[in-house]
């Protein structure tokens, strides 16, 4: 018995490495815990509202459902962004980053915002790529639905 | 296509997904707008097919690369997992991972790419394929794995796709 308990003696600092290595490996990057922990720009807005673009994006069923909305000045510069995720930290980080990166730029530099450029920031692993692709779409359908909403504008003040 | 894609969902706020068969109430605009985003070979698609179809698949690809690991001048890190219709394929530090999985709420597969990112495959005929280039994952992967061995690789002449 003495010699099990010398045994797990000298053993336990060694398993306490490898779990504490591999648990580093296979947690979250500080950059999405930051986003988690301190989510920017949660909220809604009025989709109502002209200068309101909504984009919503995913499927309850695959676990991931983004809403961003873009709020546009007239001279097309996002002013306000909001988001609500339902997901995992990888894509509630990834739609946070979102929103911050679209406030104060021009609604077409919006669009060149890229999925790689997200995953890049957050270090995302592999598995989590699909997360920032997903943001990306919810980014470019609220930019789709503003465009969408000023159009209508147009040819209602046109027919009038 | 894809702008138009993202025009359709901002006008149809209902359909959810962009590109798949995702949920939508039906009694809104119905089954013709939300076409645009259901694959139309998939709107058909029942589960038992899919389920026979990503598994054939996925363990063909397994096949695949646990031979390349066999056979061919990987690193010694190269390493390939497969459980829960979870494929990984480590390629070591310089070439990155894959992870090729099975979505079965939107009947895809999901590829997650080093070099090319993520990216969701529709099954069209007995090929999967990315409704927005057209362009199917066994081609990607052929090119992507040329690539990395430096020699050519045809996925097509290894795996034989199934008559659906």
């Amino acid at each position: 018995m003495s010699v099990a308990r010398q045994l797990g003696r000298s053993l336990r600092p060694l398993l306490q490495a490898r779990i504490a290595s591999s648990s580093s490996e296979a947690g979250y990057h500080k950059n999405v815990i930051d986003h988690y922990e301190n989510p920017r720009n949660v909220g809604s807005m009025d989709k109502n509202d002209k200068s309101v673009g909504t984009g919503l994006v995913g499927a309850p069923a695959c676990g991931d459902v983004m809403k961003l909305q873009i709020k546009v000045d007239d001279d097309g510069k996002i002013v306000d962004a909001k988001f609500k995720t339902f997901g995992c930290g990888s894509a509630i980080a990834s739609s946070s980053l979102a929103t911050e990166w679209v406030k104060g730029k021009s609604v077409n530099d919006a669009l060149k915002i890229k999925n790689t450029d997200i995953a890049k920031e957050l270090c995302l692993p592999p598995v989590k790529l699909h997360c920032s692709m997903l943001a990306e779409d919810a980014i470019r359908a609220a930019l789709a639905n503003y465009k969408v909403k000023q159009g209508d504008e147009t040819r209602a003040e046109a027919v009038n | 296509m894809y702008n138009n894609s993202a025009l359709y969902a901002a006008k149809r706020p209902h359909c959810f997904e962009i590109g798949s068969v995702g949920l939508h109430s039906k009694n809104l605009l119905g089954p013709e707008c939300c076409r645009h985003f259901t694959n139309t070979v998939n709107g058909s698609l029942d589960s038992l097919t899919f389920e026979t179809m990503v598994e054939d698949m996925l363990e063909s690809l397994l096949d695949f690369f646990e031979q390349l690991g066999d056979e061919e001048n990987v690193h010694t890190d190269f390493d390939v997992t497969y459980s829960s219709g979870v494929l990984t394929v480590h390629f070591g530090p310089n070439h990155g991972t894959y992870v090729i999985n099975k979505q079965t709420p939107n009947k895809q597969i999901w590829l997650s790419s080093p070099t090319s990112g993520p990216k969701r495959y529709d099954l069209m005929g007995n090929d999967w394929v990315y409704s927005h280039d057209g362009v199917p994952m066994l081609r990607l992967l052929s090119e992507e794995i040329s690539t990395i061995l430096g020699k050519s690789v045809n996925l097509y002449k290894v795996i034989k796709l199934k008559e659906t």
